[in-house]
C-alpha cells in the first residue's frame, strides 16, 4: 500500500520495520537507476545500492535528521554520490582521485539525481492516485494518459461509453494534480510538474 | 528425492514415515516430504503448538467431508511423542528435478512462465469447484492464494487449509478483501484477485494497473471478472463460488474467438440492455441446483453477457441512463436480487428437513386419516398444511423470478406484488423451529398406517400403554384409602388434642411418627386430587405420577394404615378420656 513520503518518513523515525522494507522497496529502483547512470555495472551497482541503505539505516536506525541535513532528497543523494566515489575509488586503487576528477564526474550528478528523483515521486504519487480512484477510472487514465490511447479506442477496449471513460480519466488527473501540488508543497525543490 | 532445506530440528516421526526432507515452513508449522511403507511419497506436516487447536478442528472438519478431487486429501493425523499435532496429506507433483524437489503450485508455475489464458481459466475452475464444496458444507478455505494451489498428478487441489479463521481475519493481504462479508465472499475474491495477478503477471499490490502488453479480447473476457470479484463495493462480488465458476466458464469458452462477438452478446443487444443484476449467480445457480431446469450453458453465459454488457460500475453516473439502467442500479432492485439470491437455498427444500419426507407421511394422513391428525393437533395441523402450501407458492415465484425470462420490470413488479420477500422470512422462520413433535407423530403415525397396525395419535398410544394403565390404577385406590390412622376412628383430632395438651406424657418418637403419617397422607390425598383433575393432560398425568413419587407414597402410607400402633393409640385413648373427664368436672 503506498505510503506518502513524510508518512513512510515519520515512521522511519520510529523505527518501524515495515517502513524499512518499504522504503528500501519504494526507494531501490531510484538508487539503483542513479548509480547506473555513473557506468557502473550491475553487479556493482547493487553492492552499492546495499552500501547506500546501509548508510540510510546508519547503526540500525534512520539515520536522517532534519535539522542538520536539509531536505530529505538532497540528503540521500549525497550519500549516493559518496557511496559511487568510494566504489570508484576502490576500482583505482593505483590512481589517486583529485578532487577535481571527481567533481568532473560527479558536475552533472545533482541534476541527474534529482531528474530520476522526480521521476519516483511521480511514480508514488501515481501509486497514490491509483489507491483513491476506482478501478474502472484507474484503467481508463493508465491507456489514455500513459499509454496515449485514445478516449474511444479505450472505451472500446474497456467496454464502456467513451463519454465515460473521459470523466474517469479527468478525475484521475485532478486527483494527480492535488497529490503532486502537495507533494510541492513539501519540497518546494521538487518543482513537480504533472505534462 | 533428494533430502533438500536443513534437517536440524527434524521431528520424530511415527514408525510408518520415513523422512525424506523439509519442503517448507510457515507460521503455522513445517511441512515434510516422507515416504510411508509402501514407499509412497506423502507431505507431513507438523503444527506449532500455538495453532493446534485451530488446525486439529479445521482437518477434523474437513475429514469429514466427502472427497473432492480439488482438494487436498488428508490421509493421517496423529500427535507426535512431543505432543505436536500432526496430520499427512497428498504431496504437490516435483516442478525441479531430481536433485531438487520444487512444489509444484501455481506460484511456482507463474514466476516460471506466463500462462496461457485458457490453462489458467481451468486452473481457477478447479479452485473454484474445490473451494464452493468447502463451502455448500458449511466451510472455506479462508487463505486462498497461488502458493495454497497445488498439482498432484496434474490435477490442481486446493492446500493448507490451515486455521479456519473467522471471514474478518482470513487471508493474506492482497488476496482478502479489507470487507469480507463471509467466507464464501473471501474465497471468491481471492480466486478473482490470482485470475488478476496471474493473468497480468503483476503483483497484488499492483490492482488493477494494466500490463505492459496484453491481448485486447482477453482483458475484454477477464477484466470483469476481476474488477467485479475485486470490488471494494461487496455487493458487486461474487456471492457463491458457482457463480464464479459461470463466469470463468464463460472467459474460457469465449478465449479463442477472433471477434468478442459472442451469442451472448447477440443475445444482449436483442434485450437491449440489462438483464438482472446478478442473474449469472440466479440462473447459474438455477442450473447447479437439484432440480432439473430447462437452460442451456450458452443461455447462462448469454444472462451473464447481457448482465454486464452496458453496466457502469463505480459511482460515476453518465447523464444518460435509460430507465432500464436506473431500475438496474436503484437500491430497490438490487435489494431484491440480493433476496432473490438469498432464497436459492430455500429452494433447494420442500420440507422441514429438506428431504421431503415428513410432508409425505403428512399428505398422506391428511388424505386417509384426517380425523387422526384433527385429533393429535388441530391448530398445529392447520399450521404445518399453510406452511406447505407457502412452500408450494415460494418455488412457484422463485422459478418466476430467477428465470431469465422475465425483464427486470416484471421482476421487480411481481417481486413487490406476490410478497417475496415476507414470504422467504417466513418460510425461513418456520424451518429454524419446526415444531419437531408434531411432525415425528405424523411420521409415526403415518408408518403405521402403511404397514396396516391402528393408527392411533400419541396421546392414544400413551393411554393404552402399560406405565398409565398403571399409573391410573394407583390414582383410583389411593381414594380409597380413607383419610385417617387406622382407619377405623377419627383418631386425628383425638390425636391432635393429646399431643397439645399433654405431650410430656408420650413418646416423642412416637408423636413424631404420628404426625409424619398424617403429613403423607395429607399430601397423598392433595397429589391424588391433581392427578385425577379432567383439567390436566393424560401426558402431564402420566409425568406427575412419575416425578413425584406417587407410587411409593401411597404404598408407604398404606403400609402404615394398614399396621397401626395399637398400644400407642390406646394410650392416647386413655389420656383424651381423662382430660375429656377433667373438663366435665370442672363444668
Amino acid at each position: 500500500m503506498y505510503t506518502t513520503r513524510s508518512t513512510l518518513l515519520r515512521r522511519l523515525f520510529n523505527n518501524d520495520e515495515i517502513a524499512w522494507e518499504e522504503f528500501f522497496d519504494s526507494y531501490k529502483e531510484l538508487l539503483y537507476s542513479v548509480v547506473l547512470q555513473h557506468n557502473i555495472d550491475p553487479a556493482a551497482a547493487d553492492d552499492v545500492v546495499q552500501q547506500t541503505m546501509i548508510a540510510v539505516f546508519n547503526g540500525g536506525h534512520f539515520a536522517y535528521d532534519k535539522n542538520k541535513n536539509g531536505t530529505f532528497r538532497s540528503w540521500l543523494g549525497g550519500i549516493v554520490r559518496h557511496k559511487v566515489i568510494d566504489y570508484l575509488r576502490k576500482c583505482k586503487p593505483t590512481e589517486v582521485l583529485k578532487d577535481d576528477d571527481i567533481a568532473d564526474d560527479f558536475s552533472g550528478a545533482d541534476e541527474l539525481f534529482m531528474k530520476e528523483y522526480r521521476q519516483h515521486v511521480l511514480k508514488l504519487a501515481i501509486d497514490e492516485m491509483r489507491s483513491l480512484v476506482t478501478p474502472e477510472a484507474f484503467e481508463a487514465f493508465q491507456l489514455c494518459v500513459l499509454r496515449n490511447m485514445s478516449d474511444n479506442d479505450a472505451a472500446e477496449l474497456l467496454g464502456a461509453k467513451p463519454n465515460t471513460v473521459t470523466i474517469r480519466k479527468r478525475r484521475c488527473l485532478e486527483t494527480l494534480r492535488k497529490i503532486i501540488a502537495r507533494l510541492n508543497l513539501e519540497d518546494p525543490e521538487l518543482e513537480l510538474v504533472w505534462p | 528425492m533428494a533430502v533438500i532445506g536443513e534437517l536440524h530440528q527434524i521431528p520424530e516421526l511415527p514408525e510408518n514415515f520415513q523422512l525424506i526432507g523439509r519442503i517448507g515452513r510457515g507460521g503455522a508449522g513445517e511441512v515434510f516430504s516422507v515416504q510411508d511403507v509402501t514407499g509412497k511419497h506423502l507431505a507431513f506436516k507438523r503444527i506449532n503448538s500455538a495453532w493446534q487447536q485451530h488446525e486439529f478442528e479445521s482437518i477434523r472438519a474437513l475429514r469429514a467431508l466427502p472427497a473432492h478431487p480439488a482438494l487436498t486429501q488428508i490421509f493421517h493425523a496423529g500427535v507426535l511423542s512431543d505432543n505436536d499435532f500432526y496430520y499427512t496429506m497428498e504431496l504437490a507433483d516435483n516442478a525441479g528435478d531430481e536433485r531438487c524437489y520444487m512444489a509444484d503450485t501455481l506460484a511456482y508455475r507463474m514466476l516460471s512462465r506466463q500462462i496461457p489464458l485458457d490453462e489458467l481459466c481451468r486452473i481457477l475452475l478447479d479452485t473454484a469447484a474445490g473451494a464452493g464444496h468447502l463451502h455448500n458444507n458449511g466451510l472455506f478455505h479462508g487463505d486462498i492464494k497461488p502458493e495454497n494451489i497445488i498439482f498432484v498428478n496434474g490435477q490442481v487441489k486446493l492446500a493448507d487449509f490451515g486455521t479456519v479463521k473467522s471471514p474478518s481475519s482470513a487471508g493474506t493481504p492482497g488476496f482478502a478483501p479489507d470487507n469480507p462479508q463471509s467466507g464464501v465472499d473471501c474465497d471468491c475474491y481471492a480466486i478473482c484477485k490470482i485470475l488478476y495477478c496471474a493473468w497480468s503477471g503483476l503483483d497484488e499490490s499492483m490492482y488493477p494497473s494494466l500490463p505492459e502488453t496484453f491481448v485486447p479480447a482477453e482483458l475484454k473476457l477477464v477484466r470483469r471478472i476481476y474488477l467485479d470479484g475485486c470490488a471494494e463495493n461487496f455487493r458487486r462480488r461474487f456471492k457463491s463460488a458457482e457463480s464464479l465458476q459461470n463466469a470463468l466458464q464463460f472467459c474460457l469458452d469465449n478465449i479463442s474467438k477472433p471477434q468478442f462477438m459472442t451469442p451472448a452478446r447477440r443475445y444482449a443487444l436483442k434485450l437491449g440492455i440489462g438483464a438482472a443484476v446478478g442473474v449469472l449467480a440466479l440462473t447459474g445457480a438455477f442450473v447447479a441446483g437439484n432440480r432439473q431446469r430447462n437452460m442451456s450453458a450458452n443461455r447462462v453465459a448469454a444472462a451473464y453477457e447481457a448482465d454486464r454488457a452496458g453496466k457502469i460500475y463505480g459511482e460515476e453516473k453518465t447523464p444518460e441512463l435509460s430507465p432500464r439502467e436506473k431500475l438496474l442500479e436503484s437500491s430497490e432492485y438490487k435489494q431484491a436480487i440480493s433476496v432473490i439470491e438469498q432464497a436459492r437455498w430455500l429452494y433447494t427444500y420442500n420440507d422441514y428437513w429438506g428431504g421431503g419426507e415428513a410432508r409425505k407421511d403428512f399428505e398422506y394422513l391428511l388424505q386417509n386419516h384426517p380425523d387422526k391428525l384433527a385429533e393429535l393437533d388441530k391448530n398445529k395441523m392447520q399450521k404445518v398444511q399453510k406452511f406447505y402450501q407457502d412452500m408450494d407458492k415460494f418455488h412457484t415465484l422463485y422459478e418466476q423470478l430467477a428465470s431469465g425470462e422475465i425483464t427486470p420490470e416484471e421482476r421487480i413488479k411481481l417481486y413487490k406484488d406476490s410478497g417475496f420477500e415476507e414470504l422467504h422470512e417466513s418460510l425461513r422462520k418456520n424451518l429454524t423451529r419446526p415444531d419437531a413433535l408434531f411432525l415425528s407423530s405424523v411420521v409415526e403415525m403415518a408408518s403405521a398406517a402403511k404397514s396396516g397396525r391402528p393408527v392411533r395419535t400419541p396421546r392414544e398410544e400413551l393411554m393404552q400403554s402399560r406405565a398409565y394403565r398403571d399409573a391410573c390404577r394407583f390414582i383410583e385406590l389411593s381414594g380409597k384409602l380413607g383419610n385417617d390412622y387406622q382407619n377405623i376412628r377419627p383418631m386425628r383430632k383425638i390425636f391432635e388434642t393429646v399431643f397439645e395438651r399433654c405431650p410430656e406424657q408420650l413418646d416423642p418418637k412416637k408423636v413424631q411418627n404420628v404426625q409424619k403419617f398424617y403429613q403423607d397422607l395429607d399430601r397423598l390425598h392433595a397429589l391424588r386430587q391433581e392427578l385425577a383433575s379432567e383439567e390436566i393432560t393424560p401426558e402431564e398425568r402420566l409425568k406427575l405420577f412419575q416425578t413425584s413419587g406417587f407410587r411409593g407414597l401411597y404404598n408407604f402410607v398404606l403400609s402404615r394404615s394398614l399396621s397401626p400402633d395399637h398400644l400407642f393409640v390406646n394410650k392416647v385413648l386413655q389420656l383424651y378420656y381423662k382430660l375429656e373427664d377433667s373438663s366435665t368436672a370442672q363444668d
